[in-house]
């Protein structure tokens, strides 16, 4: 299998100068298995629906870099112009059909709002780590 | 103006219903009676919440025109994604622990699935701020490419030969 031709555009890497440090490490690790299509099933290259062939890949759950397909007589050429915040809040909507949840809300005289636990497949998560993301970090080991 | 008119600093519309009062009341009945009918007020509610939603993408949608037709000035489209990214945190934030329940598959009926549908429109909506952003961003890095030009390293050139990028934190990589 030949390697991508991956360009960095001007403004991909004035994106990137702008990431945290952790994230530049990441952004350099996903171009290198990028080009040498060596995890595309964590790096996830998909086309944005509404976007003129825009695609993009995960550099981490909150991070993506995007690249347009273009072709010259060699081939594809894969042009990274940009690189940054981006939630899959698909993950959210697919999240009921894929786990089992259920949650405990609970309402108590002075205190404002509800307290919600949510249990997911018999264990007790915070609300901050979603299994989505669990999920996600196993494949990439 | 009236509130449906009413723009946020940010530049969204103006929320028309209370909604953290509106989703505590659905999300608690979808835990206390899931299969009871919902009560009509907390369905109209609900639809007004959809509506707002479907608003917002709208108004969203045309500003964004707006900004693609008039705007050159790629500070000024920083400024407004700056903009839309902190009100996708800030409405995250909001939404998060409704976003982090939803009802087991196969059992929705009642209230759970008028959870599930308002859970959909709160995913519709953030999805609707991010991509109004994304678009913003993907214009703003056209602007930069055809003012500075060219290509900045290529990685990979075909035949072999690999090129490591390094990137440094003050423009100062090599190829």
């Amino acid at each position: 299998m030949q390697p991508r031709r991956v360009e960095i555009l001007p403004s991909f890497e004035e994106a990137y100068q702008s990431l945290p440090p952790d994230i530049q490490e990441r952004v350099q690790d996903a171009l290198a298995h990028f080009s040498d299509r060596s995890a595309d099933n964590s790096l996830r290259p998909e086309l944005k629906n509404g976007f003129d062939n825009v695609w993009s890949i995960r550099i981490s759950k909150g991070y993506r870099a995007f690249y347009k397909k273009l072709r010259d007589s060699e081939g594809a050429i894969y042009g990274m112009f940009h690189v940054g915040h981006h939630d899959d809040y698909r993950a959210l909507k697919k999240l009921s059909s894929k786990v089992s949840i259920s949650a405990h809300i609970q309402s108590g005289a002075g205190q404002r709002g509800h307290s919600i636990q949510v249990v997911v497949k018999g264990r007790a998560a915070s609300k901050n780590s979603l299994p989505q993301e669990k999920q996600t970090r196993k494949r990439e080991r | 103006m009236s509130d449906k008119d009413k723009k946020s600093s940010s530049g969204l519309p103006s929320q028309v219903v209370k909604l953290d009062e509106l989703f505590q009341s659905v999300f608690g009945a979808a835990q206390l009676t899931p299969n009871a009918e919902p009560n009509p007020p907390a369905v109209a509610a609900a639809g007004a919440y959809m509506q707002y939603v479907q608003q917002l993408i709208q108004r969203l949608g045309h500003d964004v025109q707006h900004v693609l037709a008039q705007v050159r000035d790629e500070q000024a489209i920083a400024r407004m994604a700056s903009d839309l990214l902190n009100a996708e945190n800030s409405r995250k934030s909001a939404l998060q622990r409704y976003l982090d329940v939803s009802a087991p598959p196969g059992e929705q009926a009642g209230w759970t699935a008028l959870a599930s549908r308002m859970r959909q429109t709160m995913c519709t909506e953030l999805e609707a701020i991010r991509d109004s952003r994304l678009r913003l961003e993907l214009f703003r890095a056209e602007l930069i490419n055809q003012q500075r030009g060219g290509i900045t390293a290529r990685i990979v050139l075909r035949g072999g030969t690999q090129i490591r990028l390094h990137f440094g934190r003050k423009h100062d990589h090599a190829a």
